[in-house]
């Protein structure tokens, strides 16, 4: 069936081609017809010869890949390290060691039990301590590391991944390259940069100026510092940029309203103070709540989102541009796992606490 | 005169056909160098909906267990989900295999319909009438669903204006023969590009009736009977259309990807996408006026929206043009023959193939990281001539239907698999 296709195409593409040069050859007598003729079915021929090759010989032909037993998991990581390790030294018990395994490569895992790295240190293998970590500053570890107990992270150390069972204490400065994950309590130091996951099964505690990716905890804090301003500052400039006085393009919602049914609008969206939203909200550009609004449901925009002080949103909160969130507010219900998202930027201020998980393909930053 | 009307004819036709060109640039274009829209898939939500998933089947004995296997293994809470495999007048084994898993899971809770009009409208409409879950979960039964697929189409509904989420398809049988291979590359040229560049655009992405979800309450109101026209042979395009009319969005999930079995043999391609052209055509007539004047619409996605409704037209009227190009040699037009042949097979080559333009498929296997498939795409003219003859069939079929008043009859598309 194939090959008797292709030589139809074939007698096809060369029968019509040359029969028209031909006879427009003749009606016309001029051979820069059968020479454009020539031309054309060259160029129409010559990517066939790839065509036939693929083919009769193969070489890419197999279905696209789709992993079909993917789910999303925050801990994925912490798993597939934890995984790692118990495969590879399922018997071991000692307490220092160094053992060379096969993983995709041959690497050395270093078995240590409390460690205290020293001040500059350099760590160049896969780490695993069976006890507590401690470190000094300026500390740089080059391979993933597990913990087993708790670990006390001290300024300005570099991980390419951490991995703990307890707690985890960050102090400022602290670099981690890829991820790091906890079973316990993470508190994060200030100027923190915290790779593109950090996931707990309890609390993390981010201090100022924190760089983040991807965040997913049962409960997320920015710590209740003095605000140093910035957000109500972008804020007061997001909206003034909104133009209150354009009514064609401003859905103004009165302050104190009580709103049961989902609100959707192609407008620019301002809810005033201590509106309550019994259902979700959708706005097609920006969504801008001031203090105090309440929200039962969802918001999701397809421009920014700006959440002024001490509102409260049980939903999940969606938006294609950027999310700032100002002090005070509270995303999700304790129990409960709800997302924030955006996909250029989240700006968190101080005091800030979200349930359950925070991604940005952007920037995302505790200010 | 005749002759004037002919060449006014050929010369409206290569318009028509360029300005389709230059909306598939545009996509490829965006889709390639442009703002890339979000889906939702990174959502977690853990009070996820209840959902019931359907499963349309008429004499699936070949892939019936495959499909239950997937959607039993699911990442899914199994307090909110219920799957409901329709049997639609089947002849074959598929009750027997639909009975022996509902013994087993009671999540499976399968339809039987021997009375009634055949066909997918039809017995979504019985079924949605039945089920009180809002959220409606759709796979074709030779549809094989990866584990994470259902809560990343659920998701998609905490979004007030979503009335309906599309993933991706692709095909797991490929490398079977030229065909299939073929269908491949149109595939990731219509999902890759086309379809998420209509989604990053705001235009009109469209449910394909497969690997997606619709909420049920966007579809029929509280006292409606019915969703679906059983007449209309795509109900996903109808569906589509009706969402966007009331102001209700489709999302396109190109990260949700699901393997299809894609027809092996040219006649029962053949037959698929006659249906595709006819329930397409079917919509345009029924539903264009009302999709012009809705206010819930802008300006550009509305022309989207005529333009998809109208690529089925371009088959008959491009094997119109050639008779035309004919009839012009034959009465001494030779300059017609010579340079319109070219240039007209340009704007063929690059116009369709169930909407998957060269360019598109050339710049969705760059995104998809293939390397050597792409060489099979000149091939892809023999689809061109090939579905030219099934498409205006199934396009004069709908206005003869149509205007004629007369029911179209649901033709299932055969399944290849072997075990």
């Amino acid at each position: 069936m194939k090959k008797t296709i292709i030589i139809i195409l074939i007698i096809l593409i060369l029968g019509l081609t040359l029969g028209f040069a031909y006879n427009n050859a003749l009606l016309r007598g001029n051979t820069i017809f059968i020479l454009t003729a020539l031309l054309y079915l060259a160029l129409f021929t010559l990517p066939l010869i790839g065509a036939f090759y693929e083919l009769f010989k193969p070489q890419d032909d197999k279905p696209l890949f789709i992993n079909q037993g993917f789910t999303k998991d925050p801990f994925y990581f912490y798993k597939s390290f934890q995984n790692l390790l118990c495969k590879n030294l399922e018997n071991h018990s000692k307490a220092f060691d160094k053992v060379e395994v096969f993983l995709s490569k041959k690497e050395t895992i270093e078995i240590a039990t409390n460690l205290k790295a020293c001040k500059k240190s350099v760590s160049e293998n896969l780490l695993w301590d069976k006890g507590s970590l401690s470190t000094k500053e300026n500390c740089v570890f080059l391979k993933e590391v597990f913990v087993s107990q708790n670990a006390e992270i001290a300024e300005n150390n570099t991980f390419r991944a951490l991995a703990v069972q307890g707690t985890a204490n960050i102090a400022d400065g602290v670099h981690i390259k890829r991820w790091f994950s906890s079973e316990g309590d993470i508190t994060i130091g200030k100027n923190g940069k915290l790779g593109i996951s950090l996931s707990s099964k309890k609390t993390i505690t981010l201090s100022q100026n924190c760089e983040f990716k991807s965040i997913y905890a049962t409960e997320i804090i920015t710590r209740p510092d003095k605000s140093h301003g910035n957000i109500e500052k972008l804020f007061s400039e997001r909206l003034d940029k909104l133009n209150l006085s354009d009514k064609k393009n401003i859905l103004d919602i009165e302050a104190d309203s009580l709103i049961q049914d989902n609100l959707i609008t192609i407008k620019n969206l301002v809810i005033s103070k201590k509106d309550i939203f019994k259902k979700s909200i959708k706005g097609h550009q920006t969504v801008l709540l001031k203090e105090g609004v309440k929200v039962s449901g969802n918001i999701f925009s397809e421009g920014d989102i700006i959440i002024g002080p001490n509102c409260e949103i049980s939903g999940n909160i969606f938006a294609q541009g950027e999310i700032i969130i100002s002090r005070g507010c509270v995303i999700g219900q304790k129990g409960k796992i709800k997302s924030l998202i955006a996909k250029k930027q989240i700006l968190l201020d101080s005091n800030v606490k979200i349930y359950g998980h925070i991604n940005t393909h952007g920037k995302g930053l505790a200010l | 005169m005749v002759i004037l009307i002919l060449k006014i004819y050929v010369w409206f036709v290569i318009l028509l056909t360029s300005v389709y060109i230059i909306r598939q640039f545009v996509f490829s274009i965006n889709r390639l160098l442009g703002n890339q829209k979000m889906y939702y898939q990174d959502i977690f939500d853990s009070e996820l909906p209840p959902i019931s998933v359907f499963v349309p089947m008429h004499n699936e004995e070949l892939v019936a267990k495959n499909i239950l296997e997937s959607l039993i293994n699911a990442d899914y809470p199994k307090d909110k989900i219920e799957i409901i495999p329709i049997n639609d007048h089947s002849t074959d084994g598929t009750q027997k295999i639909l009975d022996e898993y509902a013994k087993k899971y009671t999540i499976i809770k399968p339809i039987e319909r021997n009375e009634g009009r055949r066909g997918k409208p039809a017995a979504m409409n019985e079924v949605l009438l039945k089920t009180k879950n809002d959220i409606i979960i759709v796979f074709d039964a030779d549809y094989m669903p990866p584990k994470g697929i259902l809560r990343d189409i659920a998701v998609s509904f905490t979004d007030p204006e979503v009335g309906s989420v599309m993933g991706r398809v692709i095909p797991e049988n490929s490398a079977t023969n030229l065909l299939t291979r073929l269908l491949d590359i149109e595939r990731s040229g219509g999902y890759q590009v086309d379809q998420q560049a209509r989604y990053n655009l705001g235009l009109v992405p469209q449910y394909g009736g497969t690997v997606g979800g619709f909420r049920k309450s966007y579809c029929m109101g509280p006292d409606a009977k019915q969703c679906f026209d059983p007449n209309i042979l795509t109900e996903d395009t109808e569906l589509t259309l009706k969402l966007f009319i009331s102001g209700k969005k489709v999302v396109y999930a190109n990260r949700l990807e699901c393997y299809e079995e894609a027809p092996e043999d040219f006649e029962v391609r053949g037959r698929q996408i006659k249906r595709w052209a006819q329930g397409h055509t079917q919509v345009l007539l029924g539903f264009i006026p009302l999709f012009i004047k809705s206010k819930n619409i802008t300006f550009l996605t509305k022309l989207d929206g005529l333009f998809l409704l109208s690529i089925y037209s371009l088959p008959p009227l491009f094997l119109g043009a050639i008779v035309a190009l004919l009839v012009l040699f034959f009465a001494g037009e030779a300059l017609y023959t010579l340079i319109l042949p070219l240039f007209f097979a340009t704007i063929a080559f690059n116009a369709f193939g169930n909407f998957s333009s060269f360019f598109q498929i050339g710049i969705a296997t760059f995104l998809d990281g293939s390397t050597y498939r792409i060489r099979i795409l000149p091939f892809m003219i023999i689809n061109v001539f090939y579905n030219a003859f099934y498409l205006s069939d199934g396009f004069i079929n709908a206005f003869a239907n149509h205007f004629l008043g007369k029911a179209s009859v649901w033709q299932k598309t055969e399944r290849f698999r072997k075990s």
